[in-house]
């Protein structure tokens, strides 16, 4: 070939190559975050409110220019798919969000039944993760890329067992609790431990199968037998729906004990069901918390949403949030350098209160107790986490 | 290309470049060879393309049954397991079993002994990983891992759906243990119905990886696999699944999950260029893959390709050559009739082209020849002339320029001849004067002498006249052609004037072999006779007077010389004296044409004559010069 032709050739591929780059316009670069709420089900109203706040968070963040990366804006979105509380769904989706799907974190607001098996292949992914809600142990237990910014049910168990000894005075609890749900059924005990910790005894303990019960259960005779005991207050670390049941059915054959409830007892239940009034529960966070996030958050949420922001709001808020500022001036999106940002945190000052998982996945946090009171819930009392 | 032409092109590329441009026979092989080896890559390439795309059909055929197989295979191995699971829930003793697991208020000691039944079906069948017995409400009531009894598994859908009739849960990811499991549940019913719970069976699934795997008798390594709706191995132990954190993509994997079927030609997992069939199996929840590396199945495509473009260079060469011989053959009377122009050019009109062939370059070489014998008729005619013309204008200024001579000479004899007329003239009209006074003053003695006088005017001019007239006809001789003896003549003209010599008393020798030349014998003598006279005359009062003749071939001339011991001759009359009528010495005797006709005789004869002298009284040497006889 002589230098003419050479050039010439040269020219034609320059103008192919020109045409094909000048097609090919730069995408906005995406920071894709999954997101597995329990949108159906028996925890669609908690899902429903945890998605208001993730989408507020995103929105807000977006609306700033997004994130930076690697020195890259980064336009974040949310790929959220419904788990319905399943937990083989939950898997399914946590694997397709991580195997095909393409995300760079997953947030996982969800039921422990959940989380537990979502939280363990995200360990075997190594994909940095941030639970919010679900309050089992074993969520976090010997993970390196799964952190929780809300408290576990040791932190909650204990809180309601020395409150109940402290602040109620009781000394004879029961518990019912579902033996098919991992959660209820840990909590129960943590619960009966912390108890007899705190100077108080668990006189009676009475289990069932959960879900597979259905709507139309009928739990009256355990309630019967605990009856028996004649506990002074009856812990009932159960799921909204057999909650209702429950106190009804208790009342039903006499047992007239304080029901002490866990984090579990959603906004679903109806405050102003009478025999509900009196009861207290263990909550991650309460509009009433008086710090400037809170107060802020509130306000923000009003304004953008038009009504109160419910409890899983604020956590789905404040796990965005708290992500974005993790990874905002990061220099990759690879996902051990992300764990390692995200095992740095230190003091975040977030809605429900501060984080710190400098000492592991699982952040010291305040334990929010509420009385069911005149049909409302009301903040009644925060336990500061112990240790 | 282009650096080389920015660079200053180096010498020998300037060299090559020229030899490039100016071979004939390089650019004809080189371009041959060129496109020869164009024509094999080309063959070459079509060759492979060819053999690659029919050994892609057959090898994608082949796969295919392959995949077919596989996946009939499969389904009825699941029938199988699910024929199995509900045969065992139908049994009896199975139904009993759960019966008094469900009774019992202890499970422990109950349970044991179902565990060690189901174990033993188990062994039986080892396709099935787990076999368990749930409650109505989920618990694990017994199962042939231990560590499982008392889970409740109520919100898994193998046991939801279980309850309600068989059902086979396809490869989802099991919370368990969270990799792809394939599930078999039938429900447990009593004699009247009753809910019992569940029989529930996982199933092993690197059992079902076996099922499919490559089976080839043939020696080729292809590899078949499955992988689940998320991109994960189903076979975590053959592939190590945590090699694959975040599942395995590929082409084919990727469009398989998304529930394609198709083939084609793509990177494996291991990034290896591999031929693939891949299908979504519907209602397995799982992808086929059927691979086989590129490398491999093309390998014959390959090799004919290696084949065509080896035996095609060498075809190339060989026919190379063939074109280096046919290029010679072609060029040769080309060059042939190069190399005759040449020699014309360089002024060579007798070269010529062979004519070897009858050919278009024949007719050239014949051209050229026919061409070059015209150009040499013309050039000959022309150079002809030209010497025709050069001898004639040569002759023609040997003419003029004796003309010339002759007219000077004619010239110069005419004012000599009338001056030398005159003298006597003048001196018979003063003498006739003086005879008529003599006469009338009757003074007769005087009248004697006056006519004696006349007389002797009248003797000098007829003398005159016949000098003249001998000088006239030197001038019109004709040479005979005669060898003369230049000695022998010499003597014979001492001896013609021997009176003179004798009288004044000179001593003459004249050498022995003096040069032969051709010329006029007559004349020559005169020459010699002349110059003897001469010297004769002018000895002056010399005592001892000598004359000495000789002479010498010098050159292409005879130098031959007459030496006196007379009076000599200055240097101012050298040329002088050869003239007509030139006296040095008026007193002498003669009339002054003596050394004019030696000069002339010389001359008519293409010689010369002069003389030399070493001054007055020391004599002097008259040479003549005659060209030699050859």
């Amino acid at each position: 070939m002589n230098g003419r032709r050479a050039g010439a050739a040269g020219a034609v591929l320059g103008l192919l190559l020109g045409v094909g780059l000048g097609c090919g316009r730069p995408r906005p670069a995406e920071l894709r975050i999954g997101y597995l709420p329990p949108l159906t089900g028996e925890l669609a109203v908690i899902g429903t409110s945890h998605l208001e706040g993730a989408e507020l968070a995103v929105a807000r963040v977006n609306a700033a220019g997004g994130i930076t990366v690697g020195g890259r804006r980064h336009r974040v979105v949310l790929v959220s798919e419904d788990t319905g509380n399943d937990p083989e769904e939950a898997l399914r989706l946590a694997q397709r969000m991580i195997n095909q799907l393409g995300i760079a974190v997953l947030v996982a607001p969800m039921s422990s039944e959940t989380a537990v098996p979502v939280a363990a292949q995200a360990e075997r992914a190594r994909m940095p993760t941030i639970v919010a809600g679900a309050s089992h142990p074993e969520v976090t237990a010997g993970k390196r890329f799964v952190f929780r910014t809300t408290f576990t049910d040791h932190d909650q168990g204990r809180a309601m067992a020395r409150f109940a000894v402290e602040d109620l005075g009781a000394r004879r609890a029961a518990v019912l609790y579902d033996a098919a749900t991992v959660y209820s059924h840990d909590l129960a005990e943590i619960f009966a431990r912390a108890l007899a910790e705190a100077g108080g005894e668990v006189v009676a303990t009475a289990s069932y199968a959960g879900s597979a019960a259905g709507v139309d259960a009928d739990y009256r005779p355990e309630l019967r037998a605990l009856a028996e005991h004649d506990p002074e207050v009856l812990f009932l670390p159960n799921y909204p729906l057999a909650v209702s049941r429950q106190v009804l059915q208790a009342r039903e054959v006499g047992l007239d004990a304080v029901f002490l409830g866990s984090d579990s007892w959603s906004d679903k239940m109806a405050a102003d069901a009478p025999e509900l009034q009196g009861a207290y529960f263990t909550r991650h966070w309460h509009p009433g918390v008086d710090i400037p996030e809170s107060r802020a958050f509130v306000e923000e949420f009003r304004r953008e949403l038009g009504h109160p922001p419910l409890t899983s709001a604020a956590l789905s808020y404040e796990a965005l949030n708290l992500l974005f500022t993790v990874l905002d001036g990061l220099e990759s999106l690879d996902g051990e350098r992300i764990r390692q940002a995200l095992a740095e945190v230190d003091d975040y000052r977030g809605v429900t209160g501060r984080l710190s998982f400098r000492d592991g996945g699982d952040s010291r946090k305040d334990v929010v107790i509420l009385k069911i009171e005149d049909g409302r819930r009301r903040f009644h009392k925060l336990f500061p986490p112990e240790r | 290309m282009q650096l080389a032409g920015r660079d200053a092109p180096r010498a020998e590329d300037r060299a090559m470049a020229r030899f490039w441009a100016k071979s004939l026979e390089a650019r004809l092989v080189g371009h041959f060879f060129l496109l020869s080896l164009v024509i094999i890559a080309l063959a070459g390439g079509l060759a492979f393309m060819q053999a690659r795309r029919a050994l892609e059909h057959s090898v994608l055929d082949r796969l295919e049954l392959f995949a077919s197989l596989g996946e009939d295979r499969l389904r009825a191995w699941v029938e199988d397991q699910r024929r199995d699971v509900v045969y065992l829930a139908s049994l009896i003793e199975t139904r009993r079993q759960a019966r008094r697991l469900l009774s019992a208020t202890d499970r422990g000691p109950v349970a044991a002994p179902v565990r060690t039944q189901l174990l033993a079906v188990r062994e039986l069948q080892p396709e099935l990983e787990e076999i368990l017995i749930l409650s109505p409400v989920g618990e694990i009531l017994a199962s042939t891992d231990p560590r499982h009894e008392g889970e409740f598994r109520t919100r898994d859908r193998f046991f939801t759906e279980g309850l309600k009739g068989v059902h086979v849960r396809n490869v989802y990811p099991s919370p368990l243990t969270f990799e792809p499991t394939l599930t078999v549940s039938s429900p447990l019913t009593g004699e009247d119905g009753e809910r019992l719970g569940v029989l529930a069976a996982h199933l092993n699934l690197d059992e079902i990886d076996r099922i499919i795997q490559w089976r080839g008798r043939h020696a080729l390594s292809g590899e078949s696999y499955l992988v689940d709706k998320q991109n994960v191995f189903v076979s975590g132990e053959r592939f190590g699944r945590d090699q694959y954190p975040r599942g395995v993509h590929t082409i084919g994997i990727d469009a398989a999950v998304q529930g394609l079927d198709g083939s084609g030609l793509y990177h494996n997992y291991r990034r290896a260029p591999v031929i693939g069939v891949y299908r979504w199996i519907e209602g397995l929840e799982l992808a086929l893959l059927v691979e086989m590396p590129q490398a491999e199945a093309f390998a014959p495509a390959r090799r004919i390709a290696w084949l065509v473009l080896g035996s095609g260079v060498a075809f190339a060469v060989l026919l190379g050559v063939g074109t280096v011989w046919l290029a010679r053959a072609i060029t040769r009377p080309i060059l042939a009739v190069t190399a005759a122009a040449q020699r014309v050019a360089e002024g060579d009109l007798e070269a010529a082209a062979p004519v070897t062939t009858e050919d278009e370059v024949g007719t050239l070489a014949q051209t050229f020849n026919d061409m070059t014998a015209r150009l040499r008729v013309v050039y000959d005619d022309l150079r002809h002339e030209i010497a025709q013309r050069q001898r004639i204008q040569e002759e023609r200024e040997v003419f003029v320029a004796e003309l010339e001579a002759k007219n000077a000479e004619l010239e110069r004899f005419t004012y000599t001849v009338s001056h030398d007329l005159k003298s006597p003239l003048f001196t018979i009209r003063g003498f006739l004067g003086l005879a008529e006074q003599d006469v009338e003053r009757g003074q007769l003695e005087r009248f004697r002498g006056d006519v004696a006088t006349i007389r002797g005017a009248v003797d000098t001019m007829q003398r005159l006249l016949a000098d003249l007239l001998e000088l006239s006809r030197i001038g019109r001789l004709v040479y005979p052609s005669a060898e003369v003896r230049l000695s022998e003549l010499a003597r014979e003209a001492v001896s013609v004037v021997g009176g003179a010599i004798a009288e004044r008393g000179v001593a003459v020798t004249v050498a022995d072999g003096m040069p032969v030349v051709i010329g006029d014998r007559l004349r020559l003598a005169e020459v010699f006779q002349n110059l003897v006279e001469n010297a004769v005359k002018f000895m002056g009062d010399q005592a001892a007077p000598r004359i000495e003749i000789g002479g010498a071939a010098s050159g292409g001339e005879a130098v031959c010389f007459v030496r006196d011991n007379g009076r000599g001759v200055e240097p101012q009359y050298r040329e002088k004296i050869f003239e007509l009528f030139e006296r040095l010495d008026h007193d002498a005797e003669g009339t002054g044409i003596g050394l004019a006709l030696v000069k002339r005789i010389a001359e008519l004869h293409g010689g010369r004559a002069w003389v030399e002298s070493e001054g007055p009284g020391r004599g002097s040497t008259f040479y003549v010069a005659l060209p030699r006889a050859s």
